[in-house]
């Protein structure tokens, strides 16, 4: 019987699954130690972020959707951590909340729960948790235009009245800086939120930065970052070291991986072309 | 340890649908569409109750707007019933409306006007004025291409072909990161699977796969 | 009641929906209006939301009814009880179910893509035209210029990444995105007038 028809999967594409699971294993077992440079996008969003001052007010948005926490997951968790400790350094204020769907509320709780130290720190005075805010776009223009119009409560069903920080947050001219994730189109952000002087973050999947490039060239987007290796890099910055640098030696065999498979591909069509196959 | 092992043995589940769809898979598969719905439904109804219950009956807002919006909510149920599913034409023609209307504000100054503004041809530096020209020339030929209205003829023609090459550096960008962001998926999950205890789940699994295999062939 | 069931009426409201936020930005009146039918929104896209959930439910429900995987949807609603139950019983269970078995799982299901892509490099990607050279080119030389270790050694590499990613590629994704907004405009005015009437599901 054929292979296909008794599997439901060709044997290449076995082969093929088979060696990629391997190659990514070997780091994961014993790390390679392969060098790193930082790209200069992920400098430029950690010196936006550095530069927040005393009092200052920024709002994260976590849109990404759970499947895709691999990618974006590592460099929410370093960015988090960031703006967190600059809660203690610098006495900022954080504001998070969702907008698209469920998935990023969550994503939002996970992160303060497991990944964040909160300890020592005001719920509601230094950083608040706005949980879900469905709409989308029309959530982000409402946010941006009447702050305490579209926010009636937190994540927890606290009324707005009861949280200090949020009181004197009447529009986008509020906030300092407004960062957001997200795993789909990065479009309704610059749409909305761009263009009032502030800084406007994105962390994404990588193939989505190139969608986001005509934003940031505008300045409509000021900073991206996009990858485990940016994530890495971010982790290296702030000195609080996480999943971005550990899975970094399997990208980089991952990445040859790809580009040997295109080789290979084209070696065997050729050779079989000539051999009057192709 | 159990944490480490139960999320392996559940990665396991899943990524044995690329050996062949099996019975651990479409297990993996129902477990999550279940506790998707669980979630969906708990948020969803966290969300009305902090915009609903909270206003109108905790506060005692009983005359609030917001109860139009919760009829037209309701109204949206009315789509399971043969004889009055067109009233849920009401509420998703607001929704539609409010959605399409609020994109359409930003984009035309985000995704027309402003893209519309590219950096001068003529700089001191030459480089930049080239780039500048590549960018316009991508730009236009890119747009060109999509432009459906006029058959590719004449002028049209070169200037369309142009921006499928334009159009082949911006997919190839996108194929070669595309890739990057399929794969780190998996990166991400490979460690709970090669270290112990998730290593054992593995061990099993692999048992399983020569077993079935040795089956098959008899 | 058939004058309630004119087509007419939902135009009207998606026209009340779409004008109002757009009265309230280029001219600064009805801004309350706009206000109050973005704070709609978000009830009404919940309530949509839960229709999808409803819809899912009766799937399942009439899976069961006809025989037609009986145990995999008995398992779909089984564990949508169970797991909605603990929500409200235990947090902390709810918790942990999320990040060691959902999150977990959701990953896998969408790691898939990524193994299915390296087949689709090894039998697709053929060097057999100038455009499909072209691509291949670009995708090898981003796929390198994002590899960590690889850029650490190469700078010229990055120099090229940098000015592919930065130049023609944000050259013709510009184009697409100005097409993209002119489409939205379309779109916007064809509903307006009663030309576009998917949205509305038909009819």
């Amino acid at each position: 019987m054929d292979e296909v028809q008794r599997t439901g999967i060709p044997l290449v594409d076995r082969a093929v699954f088979m060696i990629f699971i391997i190659l990514i294993a070997i780091p994961a077992i014993s790390p390679l130690g392969l060098p790193i440079s930082i790209s200069s996008n992920t400098v430029e969003v950690y010196r936006q972020i550095e530069d927040l001052k005393s009092g200052d007010i920024a709002m994260w948005i976590t849109d990404f959707s759970v499947g895709t926490w691999g990618q974006v997951g590592p460099a929410e968790v370093a960015i988090y951590r960031h703006l967190f400790d600059l809660i203690r350094r610098k006495g900022i204020k954080v504001i998070i909340v969702t907008t698209y769907s469920v998935d990023g509320s969550l994503n939002a709780e996970r992160i303060l729960r497991e990944y964040v130290d909160t300890r020592g720190l005001k719920y509601g005075e230094d950083y608040v948790n706005l949980g879900w805010i469905p709409g989308y776009e029309t959530t982000l223009m409402a946010m941006a235009k009447d702050f305490q119009g579209i926010v009636k409560t937190d994540a927890y069903g606290n009324t707005i009245d009861k949280l200090p920080m949020l009181r004197d947050v009447r529009s986008i001219s509020d906030i300092a800086l407004i960062g957001f994730s997200t795993s789909t189109s990065p479009d309704p952000y610059p749409r909305q939120l761009g263009g009032y002087g502030k800084p406007l973050i994105i962390n994404t999947l990588i193939a989505t930065v190139p969608w986001t490039l005509p934003y940031y060239e505008k300045r409509l987007i000021t900073g991206y970052i996009g990858a485990e290796s940016d994530a890495a890099g971010y982790e290296k910055l702030t000195g609080m070291p996480g999943e971005g640098l550990r899975t970094l030696d399997a990208q980089t065999l991952s990445h040859i991986y790809g580009v040997g498979l295109i080789i290979i591909g084209n070696i065997w069509y050729f050779t079989r072309r000539r051999g009057g196959k192709g | 340890m159990i944490d480490a092992l139960v999320m392996s043995i559940v990665i396991l589940m899943a990524w044995s649908f690329l050996y062949r769809e099996n019975i651990f898979y479409r297990i993996g598969e129902a477990l999550l569409v279940g506790l998707a719905l669980a979630i969906s439904v708990k948020v969803g109804l966290d969300v009305l109750f902090n915009r609903i219950y909270i206003p109108i009956v905790v506060k005692q807002q009983w005359l609030s707007p917001t109860l139009i919006a919760v009829a037209l909510g309701l109204m949206m149920y009315t789509r399971f019933s043969k004889s009055l599913w067109w009233v849920s034409r009401w509420p998703i023609a607001l929704l539609s409306g409010a959605g399409l209307g609020v994109a359409m504000k930003g984009a035309v100054m985000a995704q027309i006007v402003r893209q519309l503004d590219i950096g001068s041809l003529f700089t001191k530096d030459i480089f930049t004025g080239v780039n500048n020209l590549i960018l316009l020339v991508t730009a236009i030929t890119s747009l060109a291409y999509f432009l459906y209205t006029f058959e590719h003829k004449g002028a049209l023609a070169p200037v369309a072909k142009l921006g499928i090459y334009s159009m082949m550096i911006c997919f190839g960008t996108t194929l070669g990161l595309f890739l990057m962001s399929n794969i780190g998926f998996a990166i991400s999950l490979i460690p709970t699977v090669v270290r112990p205890p998730g290593l054992y789940a593995s061990i099993v699994a692999i048992i399983l796969i020569i077993v079935d295999n040795l089956i098959k062939k008899e | 009641m058939s004058f309630l069931r004119r087509i007419e009426i939902p135009i009207i409201l998606f026209a009340i929906g779409s004008l109002l936020p757009l009265i309230d930005y280029y001219t600064g009146n009805l801004s309350v209006q706009a206000s109050e039918l973005l704070s709609w929104v978000v009830i009404l896209v919940t309530f949509s939301y839960l229709i999808g959930v409803v819809n899912l439910f009766r799937y399942h429900l009439n899976n069961i009814r006809k025989g037609r995987d009986v145990y995999y949807s008995v398992l779909v609603i089984g564990s949508f009880l169970f797991y909605l139950a603990i929500a409200y019983l235990n947090k902390s269970i709810y918790d942990w179910i999320f990040s060691k078995l959902y999150t977990p799982l959701s990953m896998s299901i969408s790691s898939f893509v990524g193994f299915y892509t390296y087949t689709v490099f090894l039998r697709g990607a053929r060097l057999k035209s100038p455009t499909a050279i072209l691509l291949l080119i670009v995708t090898v030389v981003i796929l390198l210029y994002n590899t960590p270790s690889i850029r650490a050694l190469s700078p010229q590499l990055i120099t090229v990444g940098d000015w592919i990613k930065n130049v023609p590629n944000t050259g013709a994704y510009r184009g697409i995105l100005i097409g993209m907004g002119i489409s939205m405009i379309v779109l916007f005015m064809r509903a307006i007038i009663g030309r576009e009437r998917s949205y509305l599901g038909g009819g």
